[in-house]
């Protein structure tokens, strides 16, 4: 089995999130269990469309071309089988949670990943607000150590797709819960919780397909029906710019290391958790859980060893 | 798609387009409301240790503006059909003062310059120590 094709899922399904979408829009409508507003959707659609124009301009031959060379160099050579496809998509979403979490926890990650989580809108098109700068924190390169154990690149970009297709529908506010599926995998109900600024559900929730990991590494936060999650970011954006969305955080870090007095600061503003300050006065989501902790009470913030999400 | 750059873009566009205004039909164009309910409310969840001491609301109920007995400032503005809050240490936020228009301004590049009507400028009167303070 050397024959390493694959077919274009995403291609494929784009036809499906259109009719997703609407479909969505109509019964939300309907229902009122979901809420839709045309300028953050054109800006959600409009950071999409982007995501997948940018890796032309940019990097993204280039970081492909390491992901093959890795491949000349492979420990082993791994074949096409239904199990192997199977192994290598849990292992790459094992790596999504890692990578995903160094996304929430790192201010270099997270300037690229903000933009994801800018919308304080939940719905299917909130799953398609994707970044821009992707290939300036070199995410792919991630995925490089299964190619270098031997996971052929096209099976690894194939499994990257499934995990990106199954992550499209579970942003949505119309499906509640999922009974015995929930143990297993992320579902509406867990990603809400990520997607959530509520202090008790920072830190919460990075799987992609498989919930297990948050379970394992202690950042799972069940959705409590008590709390009804609120979306957004810490500070949320003043402007549906898709310019601004997609650059702003850049912009922020430059303008903090231009104001930075030592290396230290340098680095804590790059790679310190999103929301570090040399002299503390903002706010990480650290301190926002200490501070709701604070004023309502250990139990009403959580108890989850998760740390910070962001800011 | 059909590979070709061009035609699979201008198809996308065309898609986003419907998209947006399939929702713009089915949810309308609402804005956010800011009543001082809702300023409160969203204040509270924001920066739940911002005890505010006075308010000055929007008569057009496109923002508010609080203080706390520090000096501090919380502004809250709509944007799309919620609300978004700003907190500044006192003298970070330039405001001025013209009869009852009171402009909100700020270095914060990704925030939008705010006007406020007030119903009577004068109330902002008990304000004048944190709007000079936050002249520059």
């Amino acid at each position: 089995m050397t024959d390493f094709s694959y077919p274009d899922i995403i291609a494929y399904a784009v036809p499906a999130f259109l009719a997703l979408i609407l479909i969505e829009i109509v019964v939300a409508r309907r229902t009122g269990r979901g809420r839709f507003e045309a300028n953050d959707s054109a800006t959600s659609l409009i950071m999409g469309f982007g995501s997948e124009i940018a890796p032309l301009i940019g990097g993204g031959a280039i970081v492909a071309a390491v992901f093959f060379a890795a491949y000349e160099f492979r420990l082993a050579t791994i074949p096409n089988l239904w199990w192997t496809v199977i192994l290598c998509f849990v292992i790459d979403d094992l790596r999504y949670y890692w990578w995903h979490r160094i996304s929430h926890e790192r201010r270099f990650f997270w300037a690229s990943h903000v933009i994801h989580h800018s919308s304080q809108h939940y719905n299917l098109t909130t799953a398609l607000r994707q970044t821009w700068t992707g290939q300036v924190t070199g995410q792919i390169l991630f995925r490089t150590p299964l190619v270098f154990v031997g996971f052929h690149p096209a099976m690894v970009f194939f499994v990257g797709a499934v995990n990106l297709l199954y992550q499209f529908w579970i942003h949505t506010e119309l499906i509640k819960r999922m009974g015995p599926f929930e143990i297993i995998f992320n579902t509406p109900s867990h990603h809400r919780v990520h997607h959530a600024t509520n202090p008790k559900y920072l830190d919460a929730n990075y799987a992609g397909t498989l919930i297990i990991w948050d379970k394992i590494f202690g950042t799972f936060v069940p959705e409590d029906d008590a709390e009804r999650p609120r979306y957004g970011i810490i500070k949320n954006l003043g402007t549906f710019n898709p310019i601004i969305v997609a650059f702003h955080e850049w912009i922020g870090i430059a303008k903090d290391l231009v104001s930075a007095r030592s290396l230290r600061e340098m680095g804590g503003y790059l790679f310190g958790p999103p929301g570090w300050s040399p002299d503390g006065s903002r706010m990480t989501s650290a301190k926002i859980k200490e501070r709701w902790v604070a004023i309502h009470g250990k139990k009403s913030a959580g108890d989850h060893k998760g740390r910070r999400k962001h800011q | 798609m059909t590979g070709n750059l061009f035609i699979d873009s201008a198809i996308s566009v065309v898609a986003i387009a419907f998209m947006v205004l399939a929702a713009r039909l089915a949810f309308g164009r609402p804005s956010g409301i800011v009543t001082l309910a809702a300023a409160q409310d969203r204040l509270a969840f924001d920066e739940p240790d911002f005890a505010a001491i006075d308010w000055l609301v929007d008569a057009d109920a496109k923002a508010a503006l609080a203080r706390n007995e520090k000096g501090e400032l919380a502004l809250l503005f709509a944007r799309g059909d919620d609300i978004v809050s700003r907190r500044f240490p006192p003298g970070a936020l330039k405001t001025g003062l013209d009869g009852n228009q009171l402009v909100v301004s700020q270095s914060d590049h990704v925030t939008p310059k705010i006007v406020m009507q007030l119903d009577d400028g004068g109330n902002a009167s008990g304000w004048t120590p944190a709007f000079q303070q936050g002249k520059r």
